[in-house]
């Protein structure tokens, strides 16, 4: 059980870059409404067209429960940002966001709304119990993609729908604010 | 709103119920599960608005002049099992034996059981209570159907009996090096959710004598949702194992229901009335006056003391300060700790009417040598 408890925060470095395509959302479980008033053009949308490389940043809880950053090689932006989470920290010091086997299946900025839709692993996978390991999986999701200029909330859908984690303490019915899952910044 | 608050008052006087009879009769109709709509657009029309939460907050936790009606939500149960921990087999834990050899310790386990000694502890003061479980199911020891709609009859239960407070009680889990107790607050709560948090977070912390996390803010559903100040406790991780098996103790678990019991007693003496609608951070309440019950040179009697009084509904502890005239430790029964001199001249004179020896002290608080 201790093992299974490490494999969790330790696995995931296995996806790399891989990118799932699928659907972004079924038709049923209506994906989130905006925030904002009327943006709704996707900035990014959940395809493989990786444009200008650059520098992505992501964040990742460490072993004290802070926010930690690790720059990447990436496309920067909400996809390459989450892709990059999904793959997990490279310091071995910090611990995996998304439970192991987590696919990024879309990610779209609509004004200042970020929606991103994760596999199934994420709501299987997600954490039994305990504010501090979930707020190790779903901070540096938020940190991450309100890192991103004029993003504010993330709503987090599961296969296109609103995901209920047995245990989970969180509203996943409504996007997040860093406020609903903060965690303090390293010093 | 108050009317309910009256009738959940004095339901949850009744002795049977106290003893951990269902709440589900009394408990209001769980509203059916919200279409799942992501989207700050299309609030959930059967929850408060978070926001006017904020506003609804009763600020004085006892306008009218009873003690408050306290709502104990012991954290998940039934299918839910919260986070698992690992201790070893054959560990008395006074817990349903969890694993096929009982090496495993259930979060929903020692969260129902905390919690049942936090409603004895609140009844034997007189507080009125509400228990969101009292067995090992869902709320309203209804069976485990949803998340969603198990967090939803939690908060409903709590706002429909106008309880003045909400008290959420939870253990921990994140990798095995991570351990020590936090307490959380909604993150635009008013003053008086802080000072309940901060109130509470140090009593436990005090008590249980893990490490120390800090009050944190976070939109955790029944901080969110419910109408009256609230905080969610993480008495101390399942994941780490030194603390699990502290938490498979009855005892320790008694240490932390004290704790939360001095909490809310000294956030119902000093929260105070505060502005409606105040949301800035007062000052943290220094803690300059402790009262005591005796003072001992053996532990074993200052133990037999302090039984005594909590006997008699005082949260005492023993606590151990080297004396340096004496060259060797005296054990002190505390009863409590304040930072207004008339709050712990009160405590003190309902002790002397209880026939105990009450002293206000002033100095340094004997934190050394626990007993």
């Amino acid at each position: 059980m201790r093992a299974a408890i490490v494999r969790r925060y330790l696995a995931a470095a296995a996806l790399g870059a891989v990118v799932a395509l699928a659907p972004a959302c079924s038709d049923d479980d209506a994906p989130p409404a905006t925030t904002a008033s009327t943006a709704t053009t996707p900035a990014t949308t959940g395809g493989s067209t990786a444009t200008a490389p650059g520098e992505v940043t992501v964040y990742f809880a460490n072993a004290e429960g802070k926010l930690a950053s690790e720059t990447r090689e990436g496309t920067p932006d909400l996809r390459g940002a989450m892709d990059a989470l999904a793959a997990g920290p490279e310091d071995p010091d910090l611990v995996a966001a998304l439970p192991a086997g987590t696919r990024v299946l879309s990610a779209e900025v609509e004004g200042s709304l970020a929606r991103v839709d994760l596999s199934e692993e994420f709501e299987s996978g997600y954490p039994s119990g305990g504010a501090a390991a979930e707020l190790a999986t779903v901070g540096p999701i938020v940190a991450t993609a309100t890192a991103i200029p004029g993003v504010e909330s993330v709503a987090i859908t599961v296969e296109g729908r609103v995901p209920q984690p047995t245990g989970t303490q969180l509203d996943f019915s409504m996007p997040f604010t860093p406020a609903d899952v903060p965690l303090e910044p390293v010093s | 709103m108050r009317a309910a608050g009256r009738l959940a008052l004095t339901l949850a006087l009744v002795p049977a119920l106290a003893a951990g009879t269902a709440l589900a009769q009394e408990a209001p109709p769980v509203p059916a599960p919200p279409a799942p709509a992501v989207g700050p657009a299309v609030p959930d029309p059967a929850v408060p608005d978070p926001a006017a939460a904020v506003t609804a907050v009763p600020e004085d936790p006892n306008p009218e002049g009873g003690p408050p009606l306290v709502a104990i939500d012991p954290g998940h149960g039934g299918g839910d099992t919260g986070a698992i921990g690992q201790i070893p087999a054959g560990t008395v834990t006074g817990l349903p034996a969890r694993g096929a050899i009982g090496g495993k310790l259930y979060e929903k386990d020692v969260n129902l059981d905390i919690a049942r000694r936090l409603n004895d502890i609140l009844v034997a003061r007189g507080y009125p209570t509400l228990m969101t479980r009292t067995i090992d199911k869902g709320a309203g020891d209804e069976p485990y159907r949803s998340e969603r709609a198990d967090l939803r009859a939690r908060v409903a239960m709590a706002n429909a009996a106008g309880a003045d407070l909400f008290v959420s009680i939870h253990a921990n889990a994140a990798p095995p090096s991570f351990h020590g107790t936090e307490t959380y607050r909604f993150y635009s709560t008013g003053t008086a959710g802080m000072l309940l948090a901060r109130s509470i977070h140090e009593e436990v912390v005090f008590r249980n004598g893990l490490a120390d996390r800090g009050v944190k803010s976070a939109g955790f559903y029944v901080l969110k949702y419910t109408s009256m100040p609230a905080v969610l406790l993480e008495s101390g991780f399942v994941t780490n194992r030194d603390e699990a098996q502290l938490l498979a103790q009855p005892d320790f678990r008694e240490k932390i229901a004290e704790g939360l019991g001095a909490g809310i007693d000294r956030y119902v003496r000093e929260g105070g009335p505060v502005e409606a609608g105040e949301t800035v951070a007062p000052e943290p309440v220094p803690i300059r006056f402790w009262v005591t019950a005796g003072v001992f040179r053996r532990a074993a009697d200052a133990r037999e003391r302090a039984a005594a009084a909590r006997e008699a509904g005082f949260a005492a502890l023993v606590r151990g300060r080297a004396s340096a005239r004496l060259k060797r430790n005296l054990y002190y029964v505390v009863t409590g700790r304040f930072s207004l001199i008339e709050n712990a001249r009160a405590q003190r004179d309902d002790l002397r009417e209880a026939g105990f020896p009450g002293k206000v002290g002033a100095a340094k608080p004997p934190a050394a040598a626990a007993a």
